[in-house]
């Protein structure tokens, strides 16, 4: 724990608690020996959350470019009815 | 087609899950794209031969809204909720539901809109009973997400055919 902290401007008591918000989030795994705790990054699960993002953000984005299209269509109505009006 | 941004999808807190969209238009034809059923049908989930069967809108506080979707083979996805903030064209506040539980519980979905300049910043954020139901919720997207791609890959090889 003393080597994840030597980088950080903070004390090894917060280093533990994020080190503890990371092993619950399942994002870290830590080993444990008579001296030392190894702390091991979990790459996969970290994967899984942000294809998860990804997949969100492409779905909303096929509505939104639908959306786009509509909103165009929408202006172009107004600026017409504005003609009939002239 | 004018695509003025890109989206961006975050994760602001636990239970949570935000975009941000900036469109080229002004807020309250935004705001009546979201409200108004003949609007709504042209952009919502309708895509790969998925349409809006049925699209009821009670715009009012304490309304109910319904929506159901349709797919080419018939199959159909509901969902609805109540309105609890209406102000338009800034805010839109409802509760969802869907008709077969994908994520326990209800959500609350909050829509902000500023537009400045003629172009309309959206902001969307879908708050979760719990962080286990928004973990679910993104999980099933990308489970439905793949299944939509095998499906399409399937027109794809029979027009091959």
């Amino acid at each position: 724990m003393r080597e994840l902290a030597e980088p950080f401007a903070i004390s090894q008591p917060a280093i533990s608690k994020h080190l503890k918000v990371l092993e619950r989030a399942g994002l870290i795994s830590r080993g444990r020996d008579a001296q030392r705790r190894p702390s091991r990054l979990e790459v996969e699960p970290l994967a899984r959350a942000t294809e998860w993002l990804e997949r969100y953000r492409q779905l909303w984005e096929g509505n939104f470019e639908r959306l786009d299209a509509l909103l165009d269509e929408m202006k172009v109505d107004k600026q017409s009815e504005k003609g009939d009006h002239r | 087609m004018t695509n003025t941004g890109t989206l961006e999808v975050t994760t602001p807190s636990e239970r949570e899950i935000a975009m941000t969209r900036v469109f080229d238009a002004p807020a309250r034809m935004v705001f009546d794209a979201w409200t108004k059923p003949e609007l709504l049908k042209r952009w919502l989930g309708v895509r790969n031969g998925w349409e809006m069967a049925v699209c009821e809108v009670d715009l009012k506080v304490g309304g109910a809204y319904r929506w159901v979707w349709r797919g080419p083979d018939g199959n159909e996805m509901g969902m609805g909720g109540v309105y609890r903030e209406i102000v338009r064209p800034e805010r839109l506040v409802a509760t969802e539901k869907f008709d077969e539980a994908w994520y326990p519980g209800e959500a609350l979905d909050t829509i902000t809109l500023v537009e400045q300049d003629g172009k309309t910043t959206l902001t969307t954020t879908v708050l979760f009973e719990s962080q286990e139901a928004r973990d679910v919720a993104l999980q099933s997207d990308m489970e439905r997400g793949v299944a939509e791609s095998y499906d399409m890959l399937d027109e794809l090889l029979a027009s091959d055919a």
